[in-house]
């Protein structure tokens, strides 16, 4: 008894100050992870993560290498070594470029199609992940088998054959970063480029006496030939570029340089530098890595301090994650918006629109971080598209909470937050998300204008369609929809539906702009430019239908919902078709996801048409 | 009644303005006649280059060229191409092309060239069994062999399709039956060497031996400059040439490198003599190579060493036999050799020229 | 007089109808993308876009019903629905002035499609490194050409487009000391050589073509294939014919010797190729450069670095011609495309659009006048939360 009296003695006290306290927990959450050294031990797995190469035309900390390589491979961050041990992404590829002995044993590859697994004759249920030990056996008949499928239309290809294929370019991934430092079986680096300098020199003399008719030492002219052949084979392996060049475009492999050794008689010093952590690493001396490390980056901050500053900005930002944590906040805003349904609007309410306030500067920082990464406006390929449309319903539904204050614009928009970043995180398997732009794109004021502004109509209408899906739901199959809540959706639709014209529209027109300067051709019924127009044109139906009366409030709803089947069409089914001047995104398993959002806005529209007597809040006197 | 204020024009100027609004927008889409029109043009030079589409972006197929294959240059629809050469002016053409998709099908292709060579077309299941599989840059492929004649007379096709990715390659020989006879192998050899650039080979990658290189590049001296004669075409550099140049005549070639060793590269008379060994020349005595050099100084105020060569005409025909006109060149810890190599008469042609090149060398650090 | 206007004007001035136009409208440009996959965008645009109805072909027959109305009547329907309305039922007033710029603007923007569906011109211009050429050639448009070269310093052409070759009535020409009568075109025809004892069909008596064989092909439509036309010819004097002769666009490039014919001491050459815009101006691509990003093969940049050389008008300077940086010369654009065998050619598309502007003031009307509606929305919701 008594303490039920202390409890509802307190409750005003906790009423008031739970919003501040859940978001203060999320806040101290987030400043941890991001002040918090990350524990290693020994090897200084940060310091060498953050030692910047060329990979994809990018300047990148191996940190960024070592994740999208892994994704790639392997589906996910995550890897245990063969001991079963979690190995982070970073020393996962350190095993890999300094010990693949060791690194061929850990379950790195992803394999889950049945009919290639049963290539190997082996099956799903013994699990999803090989190691390269396991499929070397194989390497004939995978050869084979892709031989076989290289020979058929890349459209026509069954999923075997596409499945196969990507085996392929995943192991030859995997053995072009085996032998991007030295070649993998190389024992002693540091030994080997020693006696690499001798031989060339010997090499050279040996050569010259030759050409002159000179007696010559056979042997030395042997050894030579022997390490030129060696390195043309790093050099035409090598996957990542480690010798820093002032020009970007001149970052060398570690074989390139090796071969220029001969010409000019001296080894780069970063060769000489990673030589030394290989040997030190492979000998397991962890003080000797971690001094290489160190004065490696130490001789790097003379010449290429402005690159270095990238890295360290990318390497942070990689190890911070913040999408990731955004998902987990979008589901947390998520929960408190729908309890605030139930009980305490007040108090839960805006413990969830502080948490979206919070959520939004993650997400922001996490966009910006990017830009400034890369040079870039907001969006330049399909991942940072869905990046930026979760930022801007969050944006748009800020406002809305603000103005209408029911709890409305904090669950939209943790809907809209969770799905696009769960779409940005599938989208990231392909490789490296901040690709280098190829030459028509390349061109900042137009990806700044006409993208940006058409993403913001991507973003509006599935934010009209995903407020009316609120009402629908709310209004069949629940009776919390009174006359308020109806009339603030029905505000809130007809709002956005106007924003999304706007912009959809100037969007498409900056598209025809750029497309004129570009081509000479302001526009081509290019399917892109074609879905573009779809979305302005639903909504141009839905506004002139409302002006003219012939739809109300349901109708709006209905029609809004269906905007989300048109704008998932303009973004991502345009791609599928393959065709045209925007084909510049790939996705495999995305046409069954796309399908399935459809049918499921189908069927919600369906619900949405039935007479209001069906609906459980209109029965309500 | 409609209220009048709804019609600010009268009606019959309504209906005026939209049948003309709409004659005027039927004389725009109208049927815009194609007329034949004649005009005057510049004169043309001879035709250009095909204007259908084939990309072969760089180093899309290489492959190793065989000695004695005069290469062409390719064009938007060969991506390589060949004349060779034979006895009493045999010709072959060899053509490398790539179309996307499968142009029209094995079958399709056979035929054609089997018109080509004036025979009959077969069915579709003769060109699965009448060839042979060969070899193109690993990959096995089918090859046709058609002969015009039983008897080995007319012309011969050699032929090879490869399906890849997208695309289809033809790697055809065509020419005088017995020439094409004769180089069978060397076309089977070139097939072989061929490599795409997106080869992509598990096996190959795994492999850890790659073929031991004939030229190390070693050269390390900075390039000299010199004036370049007329008519001298200048080639990449490469390995140990730090220059190459040809000069072409129809298909007579004259072939000048410029190389450079450290120290005197074991001296004149031994230089000499190896060039006279290349040439199936004795070697001579320090004296008689001595006596049969001249000097030339160059502008750089250095002497070059001039050596003429001669070789013998093979057979006992009046043909020009091949000649070496080489230049020694001593300076610093460097010894620079100028070589041409070609036919006789060519190398007398432009004798002068070389000279003239020869004296324009500038060294760099020494003038 | 009542009547006229209830029957047919006040429905052209419906806010229904604008709903169905845009409606169809959807649809169009739905159909029209997902055509895309198989098919060029210059045929789908043709098909279901530069057309007043889409048409459909049943297998086995050669009827061509319309089923669904095509760019042209969708958008002059809307055109009218839009001048209609505004005429009959808009009142201009300050408070609509955003729905009058933008609706404005709108029909500016479907004129200014008319106008450049029916006057825009695309061409390329192929050049190799180290070449100079005067004209452009179109991308899929097919001329027969007849040239004379007697005269000394220039040659004269008599183009004959593909429109004329497929009527097969003869065509006179002042310029042409015989009659040309077109005995047959084939959009689509692959050649063979004629098998040496095999009874010859073909009605080709002069020329190349007289051993070779002719088979209709069906014409592709499809993205990565191309057509090949041939079209037999025959040359007619008073005297009588001069003979048959079989031209093609060949495919094969290896620069074919010409097809000649000789009357009255002159000479002419026949030539069925991609149809040609000479200028009075030249090009000559000094160097072409395709940058890619280290080790990747994606492009970072294209630039074509060339001489242009007019006589008429006194120019001769570099240019160099870029992604995104295009030459505007004499009302034609020239852009950097694509490059072609391993850089040795570019490839520049000409555009000749004289409508170029309207897009331009179209769009700025309308964005005035949706910011302004807009605008005008927002401050009024926000007045009324206010008060």
């Amino acid at each position: 008894m008594k303490a039920l009296h202390m409890i509802r003695k307190f409750l005003p006290v906790i009423k008031k100050f739970l919003p501040v306290i859940i978001t203060s927990a999320f806040l101290a959450w987030l400043v941890l992870s991001l002040v918090m050294p990350e524990k290693d031990n020994g090897y200084n797995t940060n310091a060498f993560g953050r030692l910047p190469v060329l990979a994809n035309g990018r300047i990148k900390p191996l940190d960024t290498v070592a994740r999208t390589s892994l994704l790639i491979l392997h589906g996910k961050e995550a890897i245990s070594d063969d001991t079963g041990h979690a190995l982070k992404p970073i020393e996962w590829l350190m095993d890999v470029l300094m010990r693949p002995a060791n690194a061929d044993k850990y379950k790195a590859f992803l394999i889950d199609n049945p009919d290639v697994l049963g290539l190997f004759r082996w099956n799903q249920s013994q699990g999803r992940y090989y190691s390269f030990a396991e499929l070397e056996p194989f390497l004939d008949e995978i050869e084979q088998q892709t031989k076989l499928a290289d020979d058929v239309a890349s459209s026509s290809r069954n999923l075997f054959q596409r499945e196969i294929l990507k085996l392929r370019d995943r192991i030859i991934l995997y053995n072009q970063l085996k032998n991007s430092f030295h070649n993998d079986e190389s024992v002693d680096f540091s030994d080997e480029i020693a006696t690499f300098q001798k031989a060339v020199e010997t090499g050279r003399k040996a050569f010259n006496d030759q050409a002159a008719g000179k007696p010559f030492n056979k042997d030395d002219l042997g050894l030579l030939s022997e390490f030129f052949s060696r390195y043309q084979f790093l050099a035409r392996m090598g996957v990542i570029r480690p010798v820093p060049r002032p020009n970007q475009q001149d970052w060398k492999t570690a074989g390139d340089s090796l071969m220029e050794t001969i010409q000019t008689g001296t080894i780069d010093p970063s060769i000489v530098a990673y030589a030394l952590m290989a040997t030190a690493y492979r000998a397991q001396n962890v003080p000797e890595f971690n001094q290489a490390v160190s004065n490696y980056r130490d001789s790097l901050e003379t010449n290429f301090a402005g690159y270095l500053k990238r890295t360290d900005y990318e390497s942070g930002f990689n190890h911070f994650e913040p999408f990731y944590k955004c998902i987990i906040l979008y589901v947390c805003i998520f929960l408190l918006a729908l309890i605030s349904w139930l009980v305490w609007p007040d108090v839960f309410g805006k413990a969830a629109f502080w948490l979206l306030m919070l959520t939004f500067v993650v997400h922001t920082t996490g966009l910006i971080s990017r830009m400034w990464i890369q040079g870039r406006p907001p969006v330049t390929n399909l991942y940072s598209s869905a990046i930026f449309v979760g930022w801007a319903a969050c944006l748009l539904c800020i406002v809305l909470e603000r103005i209408h204050r029911n709890g409305i614009g904090s669950l939209t928009a943790a809907t809209m937050g969770f799905t696009t970043l769960l779409i940005a995180h599938h989208l990231s398997f392909e490789g490296d998300t901040m690709e280098m732009l190829r030459a028509v794109l390349d061109t900042n004021f137009w990806l700044a204008t006409h993208v940006v502004a058409v993403t913001l109509g991507y973003a509006s209408t599935f934010l009209a369609g995903f407020l009316a899906i609120v009402y629908v739901v709310r209004g069949v199959f629940t009776q919390s929809l009174d006359k308020a809540t109806a009339k603030s959706l029905n505000n809130m639709v007809y709002g956005i539906v106007c924003f999304a014209t706007l912009f959809s529209f100037v969007g498409t027109i900056l598209g025809g702009i750029w497309a004129d300067q570009s081509w000479g051709r302001f526009w081509g019924f290019d399917p892109k430019e074609n879905g573009a127009l779809l979305i302005v044109i639903w909504n141009a139906i839905i506004l002139h239908a409302r002006w003219g009366g012939f739809i109300r409030e349901r109708g709006l709803m209905n029609m809004a919902m269906f905007g989300n089947i048109v704008t998932s069409f303009s973004w991502f089914g345009v791609n599928m078709l393959g065709a045209g001047l925007h084909s510049y995104g790939f996705m495999d398993h995305a046409p069954f996801w796309l399908e399935a959002f459809d049918v499921y806005q189908l069927a919600l529209i369906v619900v949405g048409l039935l007479p209001p007597r069906m609906w459980r809040s209109f029965t309500i006197a | 009644m409609v209220p009048s204020k709804l019609i600010p024009w009268s009606d019959w100027e309504m209906t005026r303005v939209s049948r003309h609004t709409l004659l005027f927008l039927f004389l725009l889409t109208g049927c815009g006649e194609q007329k034949v029109t004649v005009y005057n043009v510049p004169k043309e030079e001879a035709p250009q280059a095909p204007q259908v589409e084939t990309a072969n972006p760089t180093g899309e197929i290489t492959w190793t060229a065989p000695q004695g294959w005069s290469e062409q240059p390719a064009n938007a629809m060969r991506q390589g191409s060949f004349l060779v050469g034979g006895e009493n002016g045999a010709k072959a053409d060899v053509s490398v092309v790539g179309f996307p998709g499968d142009a029209g099908g094995d079958l399709a292709n056979v035929n054609r060239w089997r018109g080509q060579v004036n025979l009959p077309p077969v069915d579709e299941t003769a060109p699965n069994s009448a060839q042979q599989k060969i070899d193109i840059g690993g990959t096995p492929a089918p090859l046709f062999e058609l002969n015009e004649k039983a008897d080995g007379g007319g012309h011969e096709i050699l032929a090879a399709i490869l399906h890849r990715e997208d695309k289809t390659w033809f790697f055809k020989m065509t020419g005088d039956a017995a020439l094409v006879k004769t180089q069978k192998d060397t076309f089977l050899n070139f097939l072989k060497s061929v490599h795409f650039a997106s080869d992509k080979s598990t096996a190959q990658i795994v492999a850890q031996t790659s073929p031991v290189p004939t030229e190390i590049p070693l050269a390390v001296a900075p390039k000299p400059t010199w004036k370049l004669p007329q008519g001298w075409q200048e080639q990449p550099a490469s390995g140990m040439r730090l220059g190459s140049f040809s000069i072409v005549e129809g298909d007579r070639k004259v072939d000048v490198s410029l190389v450079v060793l450290t120290g005197d590269a074991g001296g004149l008379t031994a230089n000499v003599n190896r060039w006279r060994g290349q040439l199936s020349l004795a070697s001579q005595t320090e004296a008689d190579v001595a006596a049969s050099v001249t000097k030339l100084e160059t502008a750089a105020g250095g002497q070059a060493a001039i050596v003429d060569i001669v070789g013998q005409a093979p057979g006992s025909d009046s043909k020009s036999g091949p000649r070496i006109l080489g230049a020694i060149i001593e300076q610093g810890d460097k010894t620079w050799f100028v070589k041409a190599t070609g036919e006789d008469s060519l190398v007398e042609k432009h004798k002068s020229e070389f000279l003239d090149f020869v004296k324009s060398l500038q060294f760099p650090g020494h003038g | 007089m009542d009547k006229l206007f209830t029957r047919i004007v006040k429905p052209l001035t419906s806010l229904k109808l604008t709903i169905v136009c845009l409606s169809l409208a959807m649809v169009l440009v739905f159909i029209g993308t997902l055509a895309q996959q198989n098919m060029d965008a210059f045929y789908a645009q043709k098909k279901y876009f530069d057309t007043c109805f889409v048409l459909w072909t049943p297998r086995g027959t050669h009827w061509q019903i319309p089923v669904f109305p095509g760019g042209y009547l969708l958008g002059s329907v809307f055109l009218v629905n839009l001048i209609a309305a505004h005429a009959v039922r808009f009142k201009l007033s300050w408070k609509k002035s955003g729905i009058f710029l933008a609706h404005s603007g709108l029909i500016l923007l479907l004129v200014g499609g008319l106008f450049t569906a029916l006057w825009s011109r695309e061409s390329q211009m192929v050049i190799e490194q180290g070449k100079t050429k005067n004209y452009a050639e179109s991308f899929k448009d097919i001329e027969l050409a007849i040239i004379d070269r007697s005269n000394a310093d220039h040659d004269v052409v008599v183009s004959i487009p593909e429109s004329l070759l497929v009527k097969k009535q003869p065509i006179q020409n002042p310029a042409l000391p015989f009659t040309v009568r077109p005995a047959g075109f084939f959009e689509n025809a692959r050649l063979d050589m004629r098998k040496p004892d095999a009874l010859s069909q073909s009605p080709v008596t002069k020329g190349m073509g007289v051993r070779m064989d002719v088979t209709s092909l069906p014409a592709t439509t499809r993205p990565e294939e191309e057509n090949y036309p041939a079209t037999y010819v025959e040359l007619l004097t008073p005297a009588g014919s001069l003979g048959t002769w079989l031209v093609w666009a060949s495919p094969f490039g290896e620069s074919l010797p010409a097809q000649t014919v000789a009357v009255d001491g002159k000479t002419y050459e026949i030539q069925l190729r991609l149809k040609r815009y000479y200028k009075p101006y030249q090009i000559h691509l000094t160097n072409l450069t395709h940058e890619i990003y280290a080790g990747t093969d994606i492009p970072k940049n294209f630039a074509s670095q060339i001489r242009l050389s007019d006589l008429e008008r006194h120019e001769d300077r570099d240019i160099l011609i870029y992604m995104n940086h295009p030459l505007r010369y004499r009302g034609e654009t020239f852009y950097q495309y694509q490059t072609l065998a391993g850089d040795k050619f570019t490839v520049l598309e000409v555009v000749r659009n004289p409508s170029w502007l309207l897009p331009y003031i179209s769009c700025s009307l309308i964005a005035l006048g949706l910011v302004t509606q807009f605008g005008m929305h927002l401050v009024n919701f926000t007045k009324r939360r206010m008060a």
